[in-house]
């Protein structure tokens, strides 16, 4: 019931999505100005004018873009000369792979600081996981990831620079991506944590004799997981639509600096291809979590 | 309302034999706080015999809970017990790791908590939590442990039990799930069972029932139980002998009809007279003043300040254990 009532509700969030995307790419000015060279006449304007279907009226014009986007068409790059769509998928699987190694990263190390400043709270430990989560996020990524390259590519020698390949080339990005998103997570999981261990059904687990680490780890953890839930689907989401900023630093081809570049070349497809791909990617994370959500946790089911 | 037992397992100690199975002694708790330590319980000292329901009862804040939660080693994590000892089967219980603890924590001594309501974990399953409890103390698994689970709560008169281990604890109503604690805190076969307030989120038709419920797997189990609440009636109906408590002392203790008929100590009479009374007219009694912060301890009876018959003695130092009929003592200088 739960999952039919979100995909209702996906759906519409995706409509008004590509409705803002159409409005706001008309608003930005006349794409044949980007799309014809400073000679063109007249008569080239209108010729394009009638190809790209800017003389229809906008609810045709829209109706039009609504259909070829369902069909996977988003038209073609000004700069690439490419369908976006081609353009996009060539640049999906790395930033797939660096988001999926982030997540993992940021998940374990996450649960990690968070269970182990909840169990140990009030002591050094505690202390030593607050410092390296405020640290994590205060480093900005690019500093950090060039210190990490500097450190560990050109001095050490033990890791690659830059690019994209094995998985030693995930090291560095990832390491620079996890620091910053680790701190609201971890802060997060400890304090439900910290709360979920003083509960009476830990008092009652007590009484059953459970062994202390089956009492914080399945029966806290599994309380305790559900208050960072849905922040962690909001960190999936920026993961999936790239980071431009460790993407520059290590030269790493995500769909974050396709994005980069379609705003610099002002290559407006493009960017409303990417923009929608993006819009795409939150609202299923969205759905994702909310019916992983109702999983979790039965009094919300209905 | 009876308890259909699950193979109840007799204790051979079962019926009431004169040496007790749980002896604490000069029990002593300090709580660390931001004024200092504080002393919850002051050298309380008291017997449970095999088979018998000892009632402790006092006001909020009297050390009731603190007791329950010493000999259980609940205790939060700014308390800790510095005296006393805590004898089961002659071995004392303080002097026992964590892990030694849990061999007899749920197996010889279990617990049931205040609150049903919070005692469940709200994101398993019955079936799941019982189980545990069935795999813990008796290393059943899979259809065994199940098929255990299911005789549990069935034990506690719990309708189509097959069905209510797929349950949630918030798809049951307050005594259901009181039930189902109750059950799971049996699932080791103790002797004793700590209930600490066990009705009191309860509807007072619900509290009925499952009072009889406790009194029928006393029987069926051969079960000790310690008894705590702040309610003088329940205690009338549920104990063989009561303690009363106040600012962290035992101040009277002894047979239950004994004290009704002959309280010694002025805060139990009073206590008693503020008992509600079917058919009496009368306004009910209240006992002035506040209970003392255990913060800011005074020489003298700590009750001496709220007593309507404390003379300069009282005030001035502290009175001894006096020992009156049979197992009766009180703590008072006018102890008669």
């Amino acid at each position: 019931m739960v999952v039919v009532k979100r995909l209702g509700s996906a759906f519409v969030t995706l409509l008004a999505i590509s409705l803002v995307v159409f409005v706001l790419s008309r608003m930005s000015g006349d794409p044949r100005e980007l799309m014809l060279s400073e000679y063109a006449t007249a008569e080239d304007y209108e010729l394009l004018n009638e190809r790209l279907g800017l003389d229809k009226p906008y609810y045709a014009q829209y109706g039009v873009f609504l259909a070829d986007a369902v069909r996977g068409d988003l038209g073609e790059s000004i700069q690439a000369r490419q369908p976006v769509l081609t353009l996009i998928l060539q640049r999906l699987p790395g930033t797939l792979e660096l988001a999926g190694s982030a997540f993992v990263a940021i998940i374990l190390a996450s649960v990690l600081l968070g269970v182990a400043t909840a169990v140990w709270r009030d002591t050094w430990v505690e202390t030593a996981g607050n410092i390296v989560a405020v640290v994590g996020q205060s480093v900005p990524a690019f500093w950090l990831g060039i210190v990490l390259v500097y450190v560990f590519a050109l001095t050490l020698g033990w890791l690659p620079m830059a690019g994209r390949g094995g998985w030693l080339y995930l090291v560095l990005p990832t390491l620079t991506i996890a620091a910053n998103s680790l701190a609201a997570l971890t802060r997060l999981l400890s304090s439900a944590m910290t709360e979920a261990m003083d509960a009476e059904y830990v008092k009652f687990a007590n009484v059953k004799s459970v062994p202390p680490w089956r009492v914080t780890m399945v029966h806290c953890l599994k309380n305790a997981i559900l208050t960072p839930f849905t922040y962690a689907g909001i960190i999936l989401g920026q993961l999936l639509t790239g980071s431009i900023i460790v993407e520059t630093v290590f030269g790493w081809p995500g769909i974050g600096l396709l994005a980069l570049q379609a705003v610099q070349t002002r290559d407006y497809p493009l960017l409303q291809g990417v923009v929608l791909v993006f819009a795409i990617i939150y609202v299923g994370i969205a759905l994702l979590v909310d019916v992983a959500y109702a999983y979790l946790d039965p009094r919300i089911r209905h | 309302m009876n308890a259909h037992g699950p193979s109840p397992s007799p204790h051979p100690s079962a019926r009431r034999s004169e040496a007790p199975l749980l002896e604490v002694r000069d029990l002593t708790v300090e709580f660390k706080t931001r004024h200092g330590e504080v002393r919850a319980l002051d050298r309380v000292s008291f017997d449970l015999r095999a088979g018998e329901t000892l009632g402790i009862v006092g006001e909020s804040g009297s050390g009731k809970s603190v007791t329950a939660r010493s000999i259980m080693r609940l205790l939060p994590r700014n308390a800790r017990v510095t005296g006393g000892e805590i004898r089961y089967d002659g071995r004392d219980l303080l002097t026992l790791s964590d892990r030694e603890f849990r061999g007899i924590r749920g197996k010889a001594i279990s617990m049931v908590l205040q609150d049903p309501l919070t005692s469940l974990n709200p994101v398993f399953r019955i079936g799941w939590q019982v189980g545990e409890a069935v795999t813990i103390q008796q290393g059943l698994r899979g259809a065994a442990r199940d098929a255990r689970s299911v005789d549990l709560l069935r034990g506690v008169n719990i309708p189509a039990p097959e069905i209510r281990l797929h349950n949630y604890p918030h798809e049951m109503s307050g005594g259901m799930r009181q039930r189902v604690v109750s059950a799971t805190a049996l699932a080791g076969n103790p002797r004793i069972l700590i209930c600490d307030e066990p009705t009191t989120a309860l509807d007072a038709t619900i509290q009925a029932q499952f009072l009889n419920l406790l009194r029928g797997l006393q029987e069926a189990y051969g079960l000790a139980i310690i008894f705590i609440t702040h309610d003088f009636s329940v205690v009338a109906e549920m104990c063989d002998r009561v303690a009363v408590m106040y600012s962290g002392q035992i101040r009277e203790r002894g047979d239950v009809f004994e004290i009704f008929d002959h309280p010694a100590h002025p805060y139990t009479r009073a206590l008693l007279a503020s008992v509600p009374k079917l058919g009496e007219t009368e306004r009910l009694t209240t006992i002035p003043g506040q209970p003392p912060s255990s913060a800011n301890k005074l020489p003298g009876c700590a009750f001496a300040p709220r007593c309507p018959i404390a003379d300069s003695v009282c005030h001035a130092s502290e009175p001894p254990d006096m020992a009156l009929r049979d197992d009766h003592t009180s703590l008072c200088w006018r102890a008669q």
